[in-house]
C-alpha cells in the first residue's frame, strides 16, 4: 500500500495499480517522468561533461525504482513530498553515485606521469577554535553561501526556502557574534 | 561575493576567519533520506527536521551542493527524454507478477466451478428440452414430408393407358 493522500495524488494516481505489477500503469509512470528523471540526471551530470551516460543513468533510475517489487514507492509517503520532487534526488543521488564510480575507475597509476603525481607539501591549516553553538547551522550556512559559494540574498532564500528578510537578519546576528568572539580574543 | 554585501569585506573575512573552526566544531548529521529532503525542498518539514537538513548541509560541502542543484533541477522545466530510454524503461515490467497471475487463475478456476455446480440441473433440463423439441420436431417434419411426397392420385392419372385400349381387351 502505498502511503499518504498528499500532493502526489494530484500528480500521479495510478501508484496503487504501480505497485501491483499493472504493465499500464508503469507505462504512464514512466512517459510521465521519464523527462523530469532525465532532467534532473542530465544536469547534474553536465558540469562533469559526462551528459553522454545520462541515458543510462536514468535507466538506472528507473532499475531502482521496480527493485525488490517495487519496494522505493512502497516506502514513498504522498504526504510528505511531491512525487516529482523525491524524484529528482532520487535521481540526483543516482548522478552522483555514477560520478564517483567513474572517479574511481580512474587511469591505471603507471600510465600517469609522474609530475602529475606529485603532491605540494601540506599547508598549515588556518584554524582557528570555535566555541561549539556560537554559531547556529543555519547561520553558517548563510555566510557560506554568501561569502564562500558568492550567492545572491534573493538565491539563498531560495536554496533555504525562506524570505530574503530571514537571509539579512540570520547573515546580521551571525556576524554580531563573530564579531563579539573576535573582539574577546583579540582583546 | 554577492552583491548586496559586496562593501561587507569585513563579513567575508570574519566568515574566512571563522570558517574552519565552525566546521571542525560543528556536529556532523548524517545525511537524510531521499524523502526527507524531498520534504525540505517541498518545504514540508517541520521546524526540527528542517533544522537537522540544514545542520548536515552546514557540514558538508557536497551536501550543500546537492540541495543546491536539486533545487535547481526543481525549478528547471522537464526535458524531453529519449525513445531509447522510454521503451528501456517501459520494459522493464513485462507482465503481472506470477502471483497475481496465479490469484486470477484460482479465481477463474472457482467461478467456473462454481458455474457448472450451480447450473448442473438447469443443464440437464435444458438438455432434455432441446432433446424433445428435436424429436418432435423431426418427427413432425419427417411427417410434412411424407405427405409432400406421396403421390397425388387423380381421375386422369388412374387411367395410364393413355387413349390406347388395352392390348388383352383385344385379343379378347
Amino acid at each position: 500500500m502505498v502511503k499518504g493522500a498528499g500532493p502526489a495524488r494530484a500528480e500521479f494516481d495510478d501508484l496503487e495499480r504501480l505497485v501491483a505489477g499493472e504493465k499500464a500503469a508503469w507505462d504512464r509512470f514512466v512517459a510521465r517522468y521519464a523527462p523530469v528523471i532525465f532532467a534532473a540526471v542530465r544536469r547534474k551530470l553536465a558540469p562533469a561533461g559526462r551528459t553522454g551516460d545520462a541515458e543510462d543513468v536514468a535507466q538506472d533510475v528507473f532499475i531502482r525504482i521496480c527493485a525488490r517489487d517495487f519496494r522505493l514507492i512502497r516506502n514513498y509517503d504522498a504526504s510528505r513530498a511531491k512525487l516529482s520532487t523525491w524524484l529528482t534526488v532520487i535521481a540526483h543521488s543516482a548522478s552522483i553515485d555514477h560520478l564517483r564510480r567513474q572517479k574511481r575507475a580512474t587511469q591505471p597509476l603507471d600510465t600517469v606521469p609522474e609530475a602529475r603525481l606529485a603532491v605540494d607539501p601540506p599547508k598549515d591549516p588556518v584554524k582557528i577554535d570555535i566555541p561549539p553553538g556560537l554559531l547556529s547551522p543555519r547561520q553558517a550556512l548563510v555566510l557560506e553561501m554568501l561569502y564562500q559559494r558568492e550567492m545572491e540574498v534573493a538565491e539563498t532564500a531560495e536554496i533555504l526556502g525562506v524570505e530574503p528578510q530571514t537571509v539579512r537578519s540570520t547573515h546580521h546576528k551571525a556576524l554580531v557574534k563573530l564579531r563579539a568572539h573576535f573582539h574577546e580574543e583579540d582583546f | 561575493m554577492s552583491k548586496e554585501f559586496q562593501n561587507g569585506q569585513a563579513g567575508a573575512e570574519l566568515w574566512a576567519r571563522a570558517r574552519e573552526g565552525w566546521r571542525a566544531a560543528a556536529p556532523r548529521p548524517e545525511a537524510p533520506e531521499s524523502l526527507t529532503l524531498a520534504a525540505y525542498l517541498d518545504g514540508t518539514l517541520d521546524e526540527a527536521a528542517r533544522a537537522r537538513v540544514e545542520a548536515w548541509m552546514a557540514a558538508s560541502p557536497e551536501a550543500l551542493e546537492m540541495v543546491i542543484s536539486a533545487r535547481s533541477a526543481q525549478a528547471a522545466a522537464p526535458e524531453a527524454a529519449p525513445e531509447g530510454l522510454m521503451s528501456r524503461a517501459q520494459g522493464l515490467v513485462r507482465a503481472p507478477p506470477r502471483a497475481n497471475r496465479a490469484r486470477l487463475g484460482a479465481w477463474l478456476s472457482g467461478l467456473i466451478a462454481f458455474q457448472v455446480e450451480a447450473w448442473r440441473p438447469v443443464a440437464w433440463a435444458g438438455v432434455t428440452a432441446a432433446l424433445l423439441v428435436v424429436s418432435t420436431g423431426g418427427f413432425e417434419l419427417g411427417r410434412q414430408g411424407a405427405q409432400r411426397m406421396a403421390p397425388v392420385q387423380t381421375a386422369a392419372s388412374d387411367d395410364l393407358g393413355f387413349g390406347l385400349s388395352d392390348p388383352a381387351d383385344e385379343l379378347l
